[in-house]
């Protein structure tokens, strides 16, 4: 009985988006309070196969959460023009989060390959959550930081003399 | 060479014109939808915070109606006398009010032609009758009908709940449902849009209920301590015009002004009034509306101007209430556009910080 109006009551869908999105390195210092703001600043959006997300060149708005589905993410080849798959984005994986920084040019294609279920974080949404709720835009705002280094080290490290990087 | 992707200009104008004739040929009809949404949107933030504990939207928004009719029913209860009591004494005040009005007009006019010379007196007399007295007492004698043309809005009560509950209802998935019809390459810039349109649409509607129900408040306490009669009726009446911008203050401020003329028969009690709503109206634009404003949609005071005349010019009444958030819609509409061409033509370059060229470390 009480787990039938549990089920009438509450919510099961929001409950799974929020296990769904603690289990992401981004908000995984996240409260459970504060995951349930985030998860009502995220809109979703199926995508169906050979759907196209975001073509390369174009700027940069929102940063993706795959939840289920594949994407792959192609970049053209400036000496032949050819398309190149370079990674596949598999379900708790996100993408396009350069966008939260700054609008830049998209430096991929990003395209469902299968039927994909996305959620969307705009830049204003995650705006409003840093001046209404500081503690969730830090610590979404640390991981970006951290990633973006783990990514500048790791290009660094792959060619040291073109970065003239000098890592610690 | 990157696909750009070229603004539809001619089919979207073509369809916004149309869209835009299709509303204006059917305005009447959408008002109390507007007032619903408008409702809806008032409303949302608290169910939302309801939603963060994990409770169904349907449980949360049957709950609130259902409170929100408990709270009206016990209001029904313990107001209805009060409200009755003072409509129904304006309906027989009215035409006492005529009286006095009348002769207080002719007291005016006997002093001004006792003191002008001779044979002026007649001419002037025959100018007030002709200017004043007349098209005033034709007014007030249409009083009673303004206020009974007010009623209509009254068989909206019943449509603007049953739009605000199926619109809470929705709430969010409304959104991505619109987002799922979006062709996927436009996703970004409809929820550009969207954020853009919710951020200063939202912060306005619950900054004028917010100050409609300050204005009342104030009002109420204000009249009572200058012993007006039908203080409630009046207050409501400012906080209820106060959502019409400028102009539903001066309205209030006369409705107050010519009651409180009429039950004194003197201009100072008129004065006292009027000096009442100056005071609330310079408290509003000084102290609530800033920290509303910090919030809401900023206009230039000239556009905020034009956009009521423009709005009052063509849809009356509504277009007086709707034109600002309507204002605020295409406010967002176009800073929109204008970020998505500036970005997509390269107009904006995004900063390159100095510290960028030092090596990482």
């Amino acid at each position: 009985m009480l787990k039938f109006i549990k089920k009438l009551f509450f919510d099961e869908n929001f409950r799974e988006k929020k296990v769904f999105l603690r289990s992401l390195d981004l908000f995984k210092d996240l409260s459970n309070r504060e995951v349930g703001l985030l998860a009502q600043s995220l809109h979703s959006r199926t995508y169906h196969a050979g759907e196209i997300l975001f073509m390369e060149g174009d700027i940069g708005r929102a940063l993706f959460i795959l939840e289920s589905g594949k994407v792959e993410l192609a970049r053209r080849d400036a000496r032949d023009g050819q398309s190149r798959v370079i990674f596949t984005i598999e379900p708790g994986d996100f993408f396009g989060e350069m966008a939260l920084l700054e609008q830049l040019p998209r430096t991929a294609t990003a395209t469902a390959t299968e039927r994909s279920k996305l959620h969307l974080l705009y830049r204003s949404k995650l705006d409003n959550l840093l001046h209404s709720h500081p503690r969730v835009g830090i610590t979404v705002m640390t991981h970006l930081a951290q990633l973006l280094s783990s990514r500048l080290r790791r290009a660094s490290a792959f060619s040291p003399a073109a970065s003239g990087a000098v890592d610690g | 060479m990157v696909d750009r992707r070229r603004f539809p200009a001619v089919p979207v104008l073509l369809i916004s014109a149309a869209l835009l004739f299709a509303l204006y040929q059917i305005h009447r009809i959408l008002i109390p939808f507007a007032l619903g949404f408008a409702m809806a949107y008032v409303l949302n933030p608290i169910v939302s915070a309801f939603e963060l504990r994990g409770l169904r939207r349907w449980v949360i928004v049957l709950m609130m109606f259902l409170f929100a009719a408990g709270a009206l029913g016990f209001a029904a209860g313990s107001l209805t006398d009060l409200v009755t009591t003072q409509f129904s004494s304006l309906q027989v005040m009215a035409p006492s009010y005529l009286v006095k009005s009348k002769t207080l007009i002719a007291g005016y006019e006997r002093d001004l032609i006792r003191r002008l010379p001779y044979g002026y007196g007649a001419i002037v007399s025959k100018a007030i009758d002709q200017r004043l007295t007349g098209p005033l007492v034709d007014q007030l004698e249409n009083v009673p009908t303004y206020v009974l043309g007010l009623f209509p809005i009254l068989s909206f009560l019943l449509l603007i709940p049953l739009v605000t509950f199926y619109m809470l209802l929705d709430g969010p998935d409304a959104i991505d449902r619109f987002i799922q019809a979006c062709p996927s390459r436009y996703v970004e810039q409809a929820l550009h849009l969207i954020s853009e349109i919710d951020a200063s649409l939202g912060s306005y509607l619950r900054g004028i209920i917010i100050d409609a129900f300050a204005i009342t408040a104030a009002a109420f306490v204000g009249l009572l301590v200058l012993d007006v009669n039908q203080a409630l009726a009046i207050s409501i009446l400012a906080g209820v015009c106060n959502f019409i911008p400028y102009i539903g203050a001066l309205l209030a401020g006369l409705a107050g002004g010519l009651v409180a003329l009429f039950q004194y028969g003197n201009i100072w009690a008129f004065l006292r009034v009027a000096a009442l709503f100056c005071a609330i109206r310079f408290l509003d634009d000084w102290v609530l509306q800033p920290l509303i404003a910090k919030q809401t949609v900023h206009l230039h005071a000239l556009a905020y101007l034009l956009t009521l005349l423009i709005g009052g010019e063509f849809f009356g009444l509504a277009g007086l209430i709707f034109a600002v958030p309507v204002v605020c819609i295409l406010k967002a509409l176009i800073t929109v556009v204008w970020a998505w061409y500036s970005t997509e033509t390269q107009l904006r370059q995004p900063a390159m910080l100095d510290a960028a060229m030092m090596p990482y470390t």
